[in-house]
């Protein structure tokens, strides 16, 4: 018995020291990049805060102090609440935009042969091979008064003058919804790949209708591709600066291109970094929101 | 005979003799200078940082932007300024001095300041000055004969290029609106008023998106760089520039020496040159116009410049002292009236 027992003792203890060396193992393979994103993230969040809290001085940039202005400035003026609500429907706008033009891709990617496949998947992904201010001042060309578009319309005779095309909300809608496409496609494609392919079979010989099969099979079960897609999509859309500075024609502000010019050409670094986390706190009610309603269901 | 031989050797030895002769030594000071990109920095690496390189013993290192960009990096780190000299423009200059970003300015050892306008002395704009600029009235004559006032840019059924506030000349342009209709640079509402009741207002953010809706055809008229619509004008598009009654406003671009940037004497013997003949003639055919008197240019190039004691008086200066600390209230402001 006594042998028995130390060798149960002696084989925990082997287990508590691998134990112990993955753990060590672990904490060094996390250390470099925890310390990049303390020393790239963090801090600089935390510098950001103090500002935040300080007040614009127009001679000194900001003067030391501890006040709640600017946050009081962003939730009481109504012009703040306005832009808040904008960036929003803006992120809202793309994500489902993104999600009507996706879905269907992706479904086609996942039912085509190997080559097609490859071949549309290329397509999707080919707005992320080109510079993302080359894309945008390829939809100035198109869109502007005496682009592409409107010189068609005017020769077809549509109308005489040009249409607004560009430099508004839909502009940048369009914009954002080209270059964040992929990653709703992306997402979507790796859910639907693992959907088996029986099960749709099943519900079709059980005679379901297509709608049927869609509403109450596919859909539930690419839900969580949805998830993902919306969220990468949408917070890529609300933070974006290029997109909406260049194709909104300085018609369209959202919080970030209100950050850039608060930092830059007014100098007013306390609201701008009081703007920086009013557009994080934003990030972080939609990542909340996100995880409750597409809360996996391992039961 | 895979291994290198003797010749191979005392090829890559001559190679290297080579490139030490016209660069400096491996391991040379940095010095680095926050500029302009394009054409700017194409003058800059071809006729002026070679020589600066070797008459200083450092290597020249460029970050290219403009001086709204690189002013908050100097301010987030003055003790330890990213930058031994940067470019910027006059309000921005006056902006640095009043939060007391600039080493201060030293003559002594720039004796080009001597030979610029009196408009561009650092007594007056607290800088070195190398170019001067005019934002003139740009007009497309297919569709309007030349503005003589720049209240003609009211006129019914004209597409007006607007530039946004956040430039120097988006604040100028305000202003005149605002001179127009009863304001002043101290009242600048009567501004926002009128360019609200502009027809139709493009508004354009940048030289470069200005440039576009230009060579697109999207403006007929507009404050804008006059070197730029020169250039739209050489290249043969429909456009031309004149100086309405009320005048044109100038301003001045140059460099300043961040406080504790390190090697002041190379940042002085930077800005001396930057305000010489040699450095200036070298920028003159890409129309950047001359801060120096002594430049000479012939009387075709001459044409398409700021040029001369008479040019150079004509224009007008904004007062940056009032505007620089209104910009964050009328950014504000101009968010409220024309985005959303």
């Amino acid at each position: 018995m006594t042998v028995v027992t130390s060798e149960m003792n002696v084989g925990e203890r082997l287990d508590q020291i691998a134990a112990s060396r993955r753990r060590k193992l672990r904490f060094l393979q996390l250390t470099p990049i925890a310390l990049l994103y303390f020393a790239g993230l963090v801090l600089p969040y935390l510098l950001l805060l103090r500002m935040s809290f300080n007040e614009y001085d127009a001679m000194l940039i900001f003067k030391e102090t501890f006040s709640w202005s600017n946050y009081s400035k962003l939730l009481t003026d109504e012009f703040y609440l306005k832009i808040v609500a904008e960036t929003i429907g803006l992120g809202l706008a793309v994500t489902l935009a993104t999600l009507i033009l996706g879905y269907p891709v992706a479904w086609v990617i996942v039912r085509s042969k190997p080559r097609t496949k490859s071949l549309i998947l290329a397509a999707v992904l080919s707005p992320l091979l080109i510079n993302l201010v080359v894309r945008t001042y390829g939809w100035i060309t198109i869109l502007g008064d005496n682009g592409l578009l409107n010189n068609w319309i005017m020769a077809w005779g549509i109308s005489d003058t040009p249409l607004p095309f560009s430099d508004n909300f839909w502009t940048v809608v369009m914009g954002l919804a080209h270059v964040t496409l992929p990653f709703m496609v992306l997402s979507l494609v790796s859910v639907m790949e693992s959907l088996p392919a029986n099960i749709i079979e099943a519900s079709e010989n059980l005679g379901a209708s297509t709608w049927r099969i869609f509403k109450d099979i596919i859909w539930p079960l690419t839900w969580p591709g949805v998830g993902a897609g919306s969220i990468l999509v949408f917070s890529f859309s609300i933070s974006a600066f290029v997109t909406p500075a260049l194709l909104g024609g300085g018609r369209v502000s959202t919080i970030s291109t209100l950050i850039y010019e608060q930092f830059t050409f007014s100098v007013n670094w306390p609201l701008g970094s009081a703007l920086v986390f009013l557009l994080l706190a934003m990030n972080m009610v939609v990542i909340l929101l996100h995880s409750q309603l597409f809360k996996q269901d391992h039961g | 005979m895979n291994g290198l031989n003797r010749r191979d050797l005392l090829a890559g030895a001559g190679v290297l003799a080579a490139s030490m002769a016209v660069r400096p030594a491996f391991g040379a000071e940095k010095f680095v200078i926050g500029t302009f990109g394009g054409t700017y920095e194409k003058i800059l690496d071809a006729s002026v940082i070679p020589g600066f390189e070797s008459a200083n013993n450092v290597q020249v290192q460029k970050e290219l932007g403009w001086g709204s960009k690189f002013i908050p990096k100097i301010i987030a780190s003055r003790k330890n300024p990213p930058f031994n000299l940067v470019y910027i423009n006059e309000d921005e200059a006056i902006f640095g001095q009043g939060a007391g970003l600039w080493e201060d300015i030293d003559t002594s050892s720039t004796p080009n300041v001597n030979d610029i306008y009196n408009v561009c002395k650092p007594d007056v704009v607290p800088m070195y000055t190398g170019i001067i600029y005019e934002f003139t009235c740009a007009y497309n004559p297919e569709k309007m004969d030349a503005p003589k006032s720049w209240a003609d840019l009211w006129r019914p059924g004209l597409n007006v290029g607007v530039p946004h506030i956040s430039s120097t000349y988006g604040m100028i342009f305000l202003m005149i609106a605002a001179q127009l209709n009863g304001g002043s640079i101290e009242n600048l509402d009567p501004g926002f008023k009128a360019l609200k009741d502009l027809p139709n207002m493009k508004i354009y953010k940048g030289v470069t998106d200005g440039f576009g809706k230009f060579q697109r055809g999207e403006v007929d008229a507009a404050l804008f760089y006059r070197h730029r619509i020169q250039i739209l004008k050489d290249d043969g598009l429909g456009i031309d520039f004149t100086t309405p009654s009320e005048g044109t406003y100038g301003m001045r671009t140059g460099v300043q020496i961040p406080k504790n940037a390190g090697n002041v004497a190379a940042g002085l013997d930077w800005a001396n040159r930057m305000m010489g003949p040699e450095y200036q003639t070298a920028f003159a055919p890409k129309l950047y116009s001359p801060s120096n008197k002594n430049v000479s240019l012939d009387p075709g190039l001459a044409a398409k410049h700021v040029y001369g004691q008479d040019k150079v008086d004509s224009l007008r200066f904004a007062d940056w002292n009032i505007l620089n600390p209104k910009k964050s209230e009328l950014i504000e402001k101009w968010n409220k009236e024309f985005t959303g």
